[in-house]
């Protein structure tokens, strides 16, 4: 009786979760439209962005009530098999990947391309949640540990490889928010701390300064990390973009210029691209202004604190480590990509969650949205 | 109790991950603040830096129009063969794909088709845009008949800098040029024809003087349209009026510094059209009458006014110049033409330079002799004959010796009038004394400004005022000034004596400018409100009348000095319209080392004498006499006011209507 109480399902919904999701994606939709410019309408309405974006937001939607219906629980189970086959499409995308932008990232599905990146995170979100949330005390055996580290740092090394420096840090994130919630010992979390800093400044020092010769990152990287930090005098275009991308938002002031007024995506100086993609928050900014800018943190932030009450009242820790991995994910994407667009953190590729245009993107966000909702619809009944 | 240990750690947990990500997202609101709201200006003025152009959009100038609205200045269409390079994108990337890049690939075999520097694609892609536009330019030299080579480094140049702007492929089209363009080439992708106004002076040389030129400004930047500046006559002295006002284009031009879009930040605003008062057919009859007498090179001027407003009708400067010149920029060689030391083509004889008025100063002796009552008119005089030369006379008193081209004899004052007897006006004004004479002419305003319309061009000339003298001019200069020595005036203060001898001692203050209309408001601005009577001479009716009587024996009675041969010789016209002329010849001996000119001669008048209307004064340096050189060039501007007259061509100007 007290367990099937306790897998009861609750059929109602967090409100308040959907209505910023639902804000969050009309205005992607929009300023999409608006970054794709006047040229951009003479095309069939099948092939404008906009319309796109919006299939996609339908699909996703459809594909994350699908998910809300079974428990996360019997999905869990499944977790193995789901994240090896991920890890499978990253091999693959290595192999047949298509390479747009400088990277190989897509895999072409006929009429448009994968990104298995986005849905490998998803995932590892379930993977983590499912491994981690064995008895507390297992936690403390440092086999344990390093078995996540070792599930973390195989689509960690395959991202990197694509290139995609972005999106390898969101699963990152992902693994050290999911351990740290998870009770993985503060000792083993701040060993790891001490050697992943160190490394990473002394990856980021040799970057800067090592010979061509020794290649730790792509060359283009190398010139994304000297431009952050100021030292790059040749005219790097990551760098160019994300002056254009500062001038954008900066040229916005408090109430933006209008919808469809910014000039920055129409005249070329946000690379055409880039606007609807990773510079999408450049073009809200510029057209929105600085309240435009605010009210999409604010949105990210119901977003974000629904998620964690979410996670607090999950029905078990499998649940809570779910809504975790999905908050981190969120918070990473919303945290690099606005700060890329600011010049708070280097330049990386990776989207903004339903507000850059992207199919991968958008349905592997409503999905997580989905998984956040489904812990919800499950959760204690205390 | 364990679980809920585990509860509390875990939701522990859970609150410092929330403090995390709330950090996380005030790093950005604090960073967006200072992007946004610290930094939002400095942002935006990068963006307009990078984004905006804003050439200045040049104004059409105003025209300037004799008194019945006839173009004296115009604006001539000039036009452009343009190429706008934004519209050619395409055509610069196929060029570059298919041509130029593969060109390099084929001499440099070791490079891969893969990415190449910037250093070596952005030379390339500089070869290809060159090899397009050269390409179309030479097409169009062809088509238009007037082969024409794309300099490289001018258009370097240009599409590094301006490439928002068009490029002119060929200027100044001519009328089957033209034609050719819009049949042929109007619908070729980026080519358009540019239309641009130009100053232009259809009447060439007329009126050259007054109108003065306009020169080219904003040379420097050569790409874009130019404006004018007025340089000289009423270009220069009314430029504000004339110029407008330029406008500002704001043209968007995207990341490749092509243009996306222009507006209009502000709009360009014609120049006022200044109306004058001269009249251009009679301007045309002055010039025609003065070059008839003594050539192009004829140094002298002839100056017509209305003898009640002060409104000039004519006034012809020679030699001249065409201001046309001016327009397009004259060579080196042109502009040592047009400052020739002896001719001086660019100086407006009649306000910018004095001469001796002569013997037609002696219109102001007799007024000075009358009114201090030192002179009877009736009272013989006996010229002596100059011993030298006993056919002529001389003044002999004192000390003095001074040659009179009249004859000795007894004379009483209308003959020695229009004999113009040197020795009697010397014997009078002496009578009179110097202070009076010069008094005399300072109530006429002689050696002062008149207050032309044109103040940069015009000089008082030098006649002292009566306090100096015997101060800067020794008393014994009077019989000198008496009969015009020593003294300079300006032909135009001449013009304004005779107006007051005609019209009873009211002082004009000359007016050229009649107006100046806004082409938006259509509203008629007075530009030259102090125009009109100046001053009034309180002159004995009398004393008048017995002048003008004489100055009518000038042209009515035969003496071989006098006027009388020119109105009586192809004169019909004057004698059928009952027209009198009341004048004074004169002839001034130059003695001055300074000058190349050893003589000026005169002709001041007014007519008609019964019913004064006109004031014409002509005046010639080196010409032969008053009487031979200067009044057959009045009797050609009378007659042409007669005739004009009779066709009521002569109305007031537009303005006073």
């Amino acid at each position: 009786m007290y367990e099937a109480n306790l897998n009861e399902r609750k059929n109602d919904f967090d409100w308040l979760l959907l209505a910023a999701t639902v804000a969050l994606a009309v205005v992607g939709v929009f300023f999409i439209f608006s970054a794709s410019g006047a040229g951009a309408q003479e095309l069939p309405l099948y092939r404008q962005r906009f319309f796109r974006q919006i299939v996609w937001c339908l699909a996703g939607a459809g594909a994350a009530a699908l998910f809300c219906m079974v428990d996360y629980g019997k999905v869990a189970r499944w977790s193995r098999v789901i994240y090896w086959g991920s890890i499978a499409s990253l091999v693959a995308v290595l192999v047949i990947g298509v390479v747009h932008k400088g990277g190989q990232r897509w895999i072409n599905a006929g009429s448009f391309d994968l990104q298995p990146s986005e849905f490998a995170k998803l995932a590892f979100i379930f993977l983590m949640a499912d491994y981690l949330s064995r008895p507390p005390e297992e936690l403390r055996n440092p086999r344990v540990f390093f078995a996540a580290l070792g599930y973390t740092a195989l689509p960690f090394v395959l991202i990197w490889k694509e290139p995609d420096l972005g999106s390898a840090l969101a699963f990152l994130s992902i693994c050290l928010a999911a351990m740290f919630v998870a009770g993985v010992p503060n000792r083993f979390l701040g060993r790891l701390a001490g050697v992943v800093g160190p490394l990473v400044v002394l990856a980021v020092l040799a970057a800067l300064y090592a010979s061509p010769r020794v290649t730790i990152v792509k060359s283009y990287q190398k010139d994304r990390l000297r431009s952050f930090f100021g030292l790059n005098e040749k005219k790097d275009p990551a760098n160019y973009n994300v002056t254009q991308s500062l001038i954008a938002v900066g040229s916005g002031g408090l109430f933006g210029k209008g919808w469809r007024q910014g000039t920055q995506h129409e005249l070329g100086y946000l690379p055409s691209a880039g606007a609807p993609n990773d510079f999408i928050f450049a073009v809200i900014a510029e057209e929105e202004g600085f309240a435009g800018s605010v009210v999409i943190l604010a949105l990210y932030s119901v977003l974000l604190l629904s998620g964690i009450k979410v996670a607090s009242q999950a029905r078990d820790r499998l649940g809570q480590l779910l809504a975790v991995g999905v908050v981190t994910l969120l918070f990473s994407h919303v945290f690099i990509n606005i700060g890329m667009n600011i010049r708070l953190m280097p330049v990386t590729g990776i989207p903004l969650p339903l507000l850059s245009y992207g199919g991968s993107s958008v349905v592997c966000s409503l999905i997580a949205i989905g998984i956040l909702h489904n812990v919800h619809i499950y959760r204690k009944s205390y | 109790m364990f679980i809920f240990d585990i509860f509390k750690s875990e939701a522990r947990r859970l609150r410092t991950l929330s403090v995390v990500m709330a950090a996380g997202m005030l790093a950005l609101l604090a960073g967006l603040w200072f992007v946004q709201i610290v930094s939002g200006k400095r942002m935006q003025g990068k963006l307009e830096v990078q984004s905006f152009r804003s050439p200045q959009v040049p104004a059409e100038r105003g025209r300037i129009l004799d008194r019945n609205g006839l173009a004296l200045v115009d604006n001539r269409p000039q036009y452009n063969a343009v190429l706008y390079l934004e519209e050619l994108r395409s055509q610069f990337t196929n060029e570059y794909l298919s041509h130029v890049l593969k060109e390099y690939l084929r001499e440099h075999p070791g490079k891969g088709a893969g990415r190449l520097p910037s250093r070596v694609t952005t030379p390339l892609r500089m070869e290809a845009n060159y090899r397009v536009v050269s390409n179309i330019t030479y097409q169009v030299g062809t088509a238009l008949e007037q082969p024409v080579a794309l300099d490289r480094g001018r258009f370097q140049h240009f599409y590094t800098d301006y490439t928002f702007m068009p490029l002119q492929i060929l200027t100044n089209l001519n009328s089957n040029q033209v034609a050719i363009f819009s049949e042929q080439l109007s619908g070729r992708t980026g080519l358009d024809l540019e239309r641009q106004p130009v100053v232009s002076y259809p009447h060439k040389t007329t009126a050259a003087h007054l109108l003065g030129y306009v020169v080219r400004t904003g040379a420097d930047r050569k790409y874009l349209p130019p404006g004018y500046k007025g340089a000289a006559g009423i270009e220069a002295a009314f430029d504000e009026e004339l110029k407008g006002r330029p406008g500002t284009n704001l043209v968007l031009v995207n990341n490749e510094g092509y243009r996306q879009r222009t507006e209009t930040l502000v709009a360009n605003q014609a120049g006022d059209d200044v109306y004058l008062t001269i009249s251009l057919p009679l301007q045309q009859a002055a010039e025609t009458a003065l070059f008839e007498e003594g050539g192009a090179g004829v140094r002298g001027v002839a100056v017509v006014m209305d003898v009640h407003t002060g409104e000039l009708l004519a006034m012809a400067s020679s030699p001249t110049f065409d201001p046309n010149e001016f327009v397009s920029g004259v060579s080196p060689a042109r502009w040592q033409q047009l400052n020739d030391e002896r001719l001086q083509p660019q100086l407006n004889r009649a306000t910018y330079d004095s001469y001796p008025p002569g013997s037609t100063f002696k219109i102001i002796t007799t007024l000075a002799c009358l009114e201090s009552g030192v002179m009877d008119v009736n009272e013989p005089f006996l010229v002596p004959a100059d011993p030298q030369d006993p056919a002529h006379g001389a003044f002999m008193e004192q000390r003095y010796h001074i040659k009179d081209t009249a004859p000795p004899g007894e004379y009483k004052f209308e003959s020695a009038f229009y004999f113009s007897s040197n020795t009697y006006f010397c014997h009078q004004g002496m009578k009179a004394g110097l202070r009076k004479l010069l008094e005399m002419a300072r109530r006429f305003h002689l050696g002062e400004k008149t207050g032309f319309a044109i103040a940069r061009e015009e000089v008082a000339g030098n006649v002292p005022p009566p306090e100096q003298a015997g101060k800067t001019m020794p008393l014994n200069s009077a019989p000198y000034v008496a009969i015009g020595q020593e003294i300079t005036v300006t032909p135009l203060q001449m013009t304004v004596l005779l107006a007051a001898i005609a019209n009873g001692g009211i002082i004009l203050r000359p007016r050229l400018i009649s107006g100046a209309r806004s082409p938006e408001t259509r509203e008629m601005e007075d530009l030259d409100p102090a125009g009109g009577p100046r001053d009034q001479v309180h002159i004995d009716p009398r004393h008048l009348q017995i002048l003008r009587n004489a100055m009518l024996q000038d042209t009515e009675h035969y003496c071989p000095s006098d006027g009388y041969t020119a109105f009586h010789t192809s004169a019909q016209v004057l004698q059928d319209a009952h027209f009198q002329v009341a004048g004074k010849t004169g002839t001034a001996q130059v003695n001055s080392p300074g000058l190349d000119y050893r003589r000026v001669t005169w002709f001041d008048s007014y007519g008609p004498f019964d019913e004064p209307r006109y004031a014409v004064v002509v005046m010639i340096v080196d010409g032969g006499s008053g009487g031979k050189t200067c009044a057959p060039v009045a009797r050609e501007i009378y007659k042409a006011i007669v005739t004009m007259e009779s066709k009521g061509a002569l109305r007031r100007a537009l303005t006073r209507n």
